[in-house]
C-alpha cells in the first residue's frame, strides 16, 4: 500500500450528548490505510467503548498519547500533538512498551483492518495494559468540535498546498515569495505595515491578511503532524 | 484555528437563538477560510468573524451579500482616537468601541448580537 500524492488526514469525530465530557473526538489517519468504512461503524465503535469503559468521567487525552503508551511515539511527538489539538500535556503513565518487532505488526495489524477492528483493537491493547481508568480519547483539530457525528469529515490538504495558496495569494497583492514557510509567514506579517503605509488597500487586504495567518498556521500543524507520522510509520510523505 | 475564535465560536453558541439560525460555519470552504467563521442566519444575513493573534475583523452581511457593517483593526485610520479599531457603516468609517480581545469579547458580540438582530427581523418581515 501506498501514500497518495496528497496526506489525507480523516479526522473522524463523535459527539455524546449525553455525555459527562460530550466529545468523543477519534481521529485516526492515513489515506489509502483506512477506508471510508469507518463512518458507518462509527457508532457501533462508540457504543462498544462505552460498554469498555462505562460511564464517562475520565479525562479527555489524545490518541497520540494513546499511542505513546503503546511505544509508539516518542515524548516529543506527543507533546506538538498536544500542543497542537490545545490540550496540555498529560502525565505520564506506567505502561510496559512494546518492542520494536511488536510495534510494528501491531501498526500492521490496526493498519490492515477494517476501521471499526481498529477500535477494538487499541481498546483491546489499552485493556491489555490496564489502562481502562485512562480513556484515551482522541481530539485532533478543535475546529471540529461542534460538527455533529456523521456531518462531516475533514480532508486536510497537504502543507504544501496550503502554502502554494499562501504564495498564490501573495502574489496577486504584488508580494513575491518564493522560499519556505518562514519566508512566507514574514511575507504575511509585513502586510499590516504595508497597509498602514497605504501601499495596500485595506479591504480586502485586512481578511486576507487573517485568513494567510491561518494558512501558515495550519501548514506548520500539518508539517508537525506529518513529521511525527513519519516517525511513527517510517513513511515518507 | 486560533484559540480566540474558538472562545468567540462558544460564546456565539451560547448567545444565538439557534431557532433563527440557517447554518453555522467554522473553517470551511475555501483554502482562505481559515481562521473564519461564518453564522448564516433566516432572512438572508450572515455574520461573518476573522480573528488570528490581535487582528480581526467582524462583518454583518446583507442579503445581498452587501456589507452592511463591519469593525476591524487594520491600521490605516490613524486619524481616529480609536486606531486601529472602528467600524464601516454606511459608507463611512467611524470610531469603534470595540476590540474583540479576550476580556471584551462578550461584551462585544452581544452588542454585534443585538446589532445584527434587528437586520435578521427587518429582513425577515420584509420577505
Amino acid at each position: 500500500m501506498s501514500l497518495g500524492p496528497e496526506l489525507t488526514l480523516y479526522i473522524v469525530y463523535l459527539l455524546d450528548d449525553q455525555a459527562y465530557l460530550t466529545k468523543i473526538v477519534k481521529a485516526l489517519f492515513l489515506s489509502d490505510y483506512i477506508s471510508k468504512k469507518i463512518l458507518n461503524h462509527r457508532i457501533s465503535g462508540i457504543r462498544w467503548i462505552k460498554h469498555l469503559y462505562g460511564p464517562w468521567s475520565y479525562e479527555v487525552h489524545t490518541a497520540l498519547d494513546l499511542l505513546r503508551n503503546l511505544g509508539y511515539v516518542n515524548e516529543v511527538a506527543t507533546s506538538s500533538l498536544l500542543s497542537l489539538v490545545g490540550l496540555p500535556v498529560a502525565r505520564r503513565f506506567r505502561v510496559k512498551k512494546l518492542g520494536r518487532a511488536a510495534v510494528e505488526r501491531y501498526v500492521r495489524k490496526l493498519l490492515t483492518q477494517r476501521e471499526d477492528s481498529i477500535v477494538r483493537c487499541v481498546c483491546g491493547r489499552l485493556r491489555k495494559f490496564k489502562l481502562e481508568q485512562v480513556l484515551r480519547l482522541v481530539y485532533v483539530l478543535p475546529e471540529v468540535r461542534y460538527a455533529r457525528s456523521g456531518e462531516e469529515i475533514r480532508i486536510l490538504p497537504h502543507p504544501d498546498t496550503l502554502l502554494n495558496e499562501v504564495r498564490s495569494c501573495l502574489r496577486e497583492m504584488g508580494l513575491d515569495a518564493v522560499g519556505g514557510i518562514d519566508e512566507l509567514e514574514e511575507k504575511v506579517n509585513e502586510i499590516p505595515a504595508l497597509i498602514e503605509r497605504g501601499l495596500l488597500p485595506e479591504h480586502p487586504t485586512w481578511e486576507k491578511y487573517i485568513e494567510l495567518r491561518g494558512l501558515v498556521g495550519m501548514a506548520r500543524e500539518l508539517y508537525r503532524v506529518l513529521d511525527m507520522l513519519s516517525s511513527i510509520f517510517n513513511l515518507a510523505f | 484555528m486560533e484559540s480566540i475564535l474558538i472562545l468567540i465560536r462558544d460564546l456565539l453558541l451560547d448567545l444565538l437563538d439557534r431557532s433563527t439560525l440557517t447554518k453555522f460555519v467554522e473553517n470551511v470552504g475555501s483554502l482562505y477560510e481559515r481562521n473564519t467563521l461564518k453564522v448564516f442566519f433566516r432572512g438572508g444575513i450572515t455574520l461573518i468573524v476573522r480573528h488570528a493573534g490581535d487582528s480581526y475583523a467582524v462583518v454583518i452581511h446583507g442579503v445581498d451579500c452587501e456589507e452592511m457593517v463591519k469593525w476591524d483593526n487594520a491600521p490605516h485610520h490613524r486619524d481616529l482616537s480609536s486606531f486601529p479599531h472602528h467600524v464601516h457603516e454606511g459608507g463611512l468609517v467611524k470610531e469603534s468601541s470595540k476590540r474583540f480581545t479576550v476580556d471584551t469579547l462578550a461584551e462585544d458580540l452581544l452588542q454585534v448580537l443585538m446589532r445584527l438582530r434587528k437586520y435578521v427581523l427587518k429582513s425577515t418581515q420584509d420577505s
